[in-house]
């Protein structure tokens, strides 16, 4: 440890970004709380004001007939425009608190990063501070230009959940590594993997809201559900959920790249079915299965969005089960927890 | 194959499927396999597969947690042995998965790579009768003759692809009538995804040729010590089925120093974690002069065509055992094997020349041992900080019926354990310099010091370079199918019935794509303005904003 004394202001960092983001969910809320309300007028409102192509895709298909502006879409779509005064105010303070509780957790990645002088993701604790970094940033830089505001009450309710699990249940001191860590794949193969969760976690509340509003798209009892009314309909939450898995597949694909490569210097061997090896392949073959899904004719989205949830509780199981439980011990079991 | 015969009313119970011979059978069986279907079942398949070999213990991993698991289930253990799941990744179920998918993998290849150099070589389809139905559709009037508007769409599409359209890579554009463009662009996706898939074959390919053809020689090497890589000073030595071992790179390698240092410093649960390990050693690889080398984890030293890992690390006492007399009988660094994170270490000693019986040690080294014993037998710290050696003596046949047996165990079935006087079993323990003497005029042990010694292994894997480079391939063809938009616009140019005597021209725009695309609305817009613009009008107010 060459900065000791730095140590403390990192943790600083980490709880002032759970009070932010205490502070944003609160505010996210209330802003579908707000949207919910003026529901009526706003539907008026969406019929004089179509809706620009980048912000709600699911109106593409309608929006192209130039014919008939005036087609409204079946659901309310997540835009601005709609929302009364009030609830843009409170959405815009939630976003710039958004990017506030983001920079906070940056700067506590960092400076842990330099307070142990490696890159910070040598054990849970580190590694769920920089997941949930991740995640906020993504989330933060999307927020404002895909008029996701809706989002944002999950998105940061996974967050500060995350970061109560780290601080409470995970929480590390300070200090050096194992030998079998101390190498510059370290940076290269946990940040990926960091960045890919980062990203999985923002599609995961998309797919479940996706599936809340196919149900009430398909059981017309459902239709006056107040909080699905104020999301955008299904097939836009699945467009915006497959975005975010893409770019995560992506990522995990040279997690596991990286991972084997590392390996192969550390142990001699790129592959050989060490638990996280295991849950590391089974999280990116589960993942293929959901894009492969997707891409099967005739086969429904439902479906490929349950085999995509999947693929997040493994993701999550890779990291708290395998890490924790003597079950799985292999020779990834280094976390200092 | 039969015909059936042609009947108007086929009788109840006169309904057959027509009978498959056996090239039907194969046909049927191929084509379901191949199926997008089957590859979707047979990867949730493997990856449901995996799991059991995550969660029991694996001989690939560590043999003797199986030998534990497998003595605590007398009653489930050997079934579950005999399905495989303590070898869950070579086991017949899951290589039957795998074998299944690479099969579905390659039948799926080769047909989509035919049908895809055809398609890169022809000329994009003949537009549907009603653009308008097509998912992203757009009109627009201008007020120029029909040719020259056709030639406006056909420049535009042409163009440079603009913001939205970036991903779209240039049209190929082709008029099957005088009226009408087909333009389709992406053709790189389909090519990116045949590069993923092929390269996921590359890199089972790469895993084959690693088992057919890779070696691995470990050795436990003390301090002072060396080995050489004629077989026989290989403690174990594993190699594929095609691997001759007469070609084998040849040197002798010797460890001079073990550098090992601890977490001394920050309390809770990272004390007594392992910082350093690092072995300082001499390679001669048959030149007769020795040059120094470093191997540390996570920075194998590479001799050739083999890589030498560092993988582990423990203490061996060294020991002097002596006759009766006095003469030495045994000398020797004596590897001891870890057994928890503070190095309370197992070992045995056997010593062949003693006088008048063979004699063993079976010994616990505990590096820093609680002074008292209050827990037993306990090391609190995996540095040297108090090293002492616990050993029972027993006398008799070392090796009965000459059987081959492990260094780490001693087999006691044809010998005794050697008494106090009173009669209860002697147990010997020693810092380092003392000595004890045996009763009965058996000689002595003396522990005269620690060394450290270097766990290495000597490997080699071919095809891994064709792994990797199959891997990034792969990597490369997923971006690329899953980042550029296959697209196909269609458009029409009719006379404007509205414009009368001047001349006008609509023109109509249709286009759809493969797969999600979100901006294919946007590029058709983009496209109109763009033809707008190009017949000299202001962007027309087709799009309220
Ligand atoms: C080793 C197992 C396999 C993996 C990991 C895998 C993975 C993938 C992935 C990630 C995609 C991209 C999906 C997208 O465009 O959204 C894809 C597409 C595709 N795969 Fe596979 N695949 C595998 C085996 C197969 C097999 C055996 C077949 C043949 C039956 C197949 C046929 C296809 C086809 C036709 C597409 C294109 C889908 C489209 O874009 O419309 N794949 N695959």
């Amino acid at each position: 440890m060459i900065h000791p004394a730095l140590a403390p202001y990192a943790n600083l960092a980490v709880y002032t970004a759970m009070g932010l983001f205490t502070v944003t969910l609160i505010c996210f809320a209330l802003y579908l709380a707000a949207r919910t309300r003026p529901l009526g007028a706003a539907i008026v409102a969406e019929a004089r004001t179509p809706v620009s192509v980048s912000g709600s895709h699911h109106l593409a298909a309608a929006d192209s007939h130039v014919e008939t502006p005036e087609q409204s879409p079946p659901a309310a779509a997540a835009c601005d425009p709609r929302d009364s005064r009030h609830a843009r105010q409170i959405a815009a303070v939630a976003v710039n608190l958004t990017y506030l509780g983001a920079a906070c957790l940056l700067a506590a990645v960092v400076l842990r990063g330099i307070t142990v002088m490696r890159p910070p993701n040598g054990n849970m604790y580190e590694f769920t501070i920089a997941a949930s970094a991740a995640a906020a940033t993504v989330y933060a830089a999307l927020a404002r230009r895909r008029h996701w505001e809706w989002l944002g009450a999950f998105v940061t309710g996974l967050i500060l959940a995350a970061l109560m699990a780290a601080v409470l249940l995970f929480y590390t001191g300070a200090a050096q590594l194992l030998p079998a860590l101390q190498s510059y794949w370290l940076g290269i193969h946990v940040t990926i993997a960091i960045c890919a969760v980062g990203f999985f976690t923002i599609a995961f509340p998309l797919s479940l809201l996706q599936l809340a509003q196919r149900r009430r798209q398909t059981h017309p009892t459902m239709a006056g559900h107040r909080l699905l009314a104020v999301v955008p309909d299904a097939e836009t939450l699945e467009r915006a959920a497959y975005g975010m898995n893409i770019v995560g597949f992506i990522l995990w694909t040279f997690t596991l790249i990286t991972g084997a490569i590392w390996a192969q210097e550390a142990w001699g061997a790129y592959w050989q079915w060490d638990p996280k090896e295991v849950w590391t392949f089974i999280v990116w073959i589960v993942f293929a299965a959901h894009l492969h899904g997707r891409a099967t004719a005739g086969w429904q989205s439902r479906r490929a969005t349950y085999i995509a949830l999947a693929g997040y509780l493994a993701v999550v199981a890779n990291f708290t089960l395998v890490n924790l439980s003597s079950t799985f011990a292999g020779m990834h079991n280094y976390s200092g927890m | 194959m039969a015909t059936a015969p042609a009947r108007a009313k086929p009788r109840a119970g006169d309904v057959r499927q027509p009978r498959l011979g056996p090239l039907g059978w194969g046909r049927w069986v191929w084509r379901n396999l191949t199926s997008m279907r089957t590859a979707l079942f047979l990867l949730l398949l493997l990856a449901v597969a995996a799991v059991p070999g995550s969660v029991f213990p694996q001989r690939n991993i560590d043999a003797g947690k199986v030998t534990r698991y497998l003595a605590a289930h007398r009653g489930s253990g050997p079934w579950m042995d005999r399905l495989g799941f303590f070898d869950v990744y070579a086991s017949p179920w899951f290589s039957a998965i795998y074998l299944l998918l690479f099969i579905s993998l390659i039948g799926c290849i080769l047909p989509r790579t035919r049908v895809h150099l055809r398609a890169l070589t022809s000329r994009p389809p003949k537009p549907p009768r009603r653009l308008d139905r097509l998912p992203a559709h757009t009109h627009i009037v201008t007020a120029v003759s029909a040719e020259q508007a056709l030639g406006a769409a056909r420049q535009a599409l042409r163009g440079r692809p603009g913001r939205l359209g970036k991903s779209r890579g240039r049209f190929r554009v082709h008029g099957h009538d005088p009226a009408t463009l087909s333009a389709e662009s992406g053709y790189l996706r389909e090519t990116g995804n045949l590069a993923f898939h092929i390269g996921l074959c590359l890199v089972i390919v790469g895993v084959a040729i690693g088992h057919l053809w890779s070696w691995r020689a470990d050795v436990i090497v003390p301090e002072g010590s060396g080995f050489s890589t004629a077989l026989g000073s290989l403690d174990t030595f594993s190699a594929g089925p095609l691997v001759n071992p007469a070609d084998l790179p040849s040197f002798n390698l010797n460890v001079t120093k073990m550098n090992v240092t601890f977490e001394d410093k920050v309390g809770g649960s990272q004390f007594g974690k392992p910082r350093k390990f690092l072995a300082d050693t001499t390679v001669d690889t048959g030149t007769g002069r020795p040059h120094p080398a470093q191997i540390a984890v996570n920075s194998p030293l590479r001799i050739g065509d083999a890589e030498v890992f560092l993988l582990g690390n423990g203490y061996a006492p060294v020991l002097t055992v002596r006759d009766a007399k006095g003469a030495v009988v045994y000398q020797d660094a004596t590897p001891f094997l870890p057994q928890d994170g503070n190095y309370l270490s197992t070992g045995v000693v056997k010593v062949t020349t003693a006088a008048p019986q063979e004699l063993g040690l079976d010994g616990l080294f505990l590096p820093t041992a609680d002074q008292n014993f209050t827990r037993g037998p306990t090391s609190l710290f995996p540095g040297l900080r108090n090293p002492v050696l616990v050993a029972s003596v027993w006398t008799g046949n070392l090796f009965p019926g000459n059987a081959p047996q492990s260094v780490y165990t001693l087999d006691t079935s044809q010998m005794k354990r050697l008494t106090k006087p009173g009669g209860a079993p002697l147990l010997i323990r020693l810092a380092p310099g003392q000595t004890v003497q045996l009763p009965d005029g058996r000689g002595s042990i003396s522990f005269d010091r620690t060394v450290r010694w270097a766990g290495l292994s000597v490997r080699h894997t071919p095809g891994k370079t064709l792994t990797l480079l199959a891997a990034l391939a792969a990597a490369a063809g997923l971006i690329t199918s899953l980042l550029v938009k296959r697209r196909r616009v269609f458009i029409r140019v009719t006379p404007d019935p509205s414009a009368g005597d001047k001349p006008g021209a609509v023109v109509t725009i249709g286009a759809l794509a493969k797969g999600t695309d979100p901006t294919l609305t946007a590029v058709v817009h983009e496209l109109a303005d763009h033809i707008a613009r190009l017949t000299s009008q202001a962007p027309p107010d087709r799009r309220p904003r």
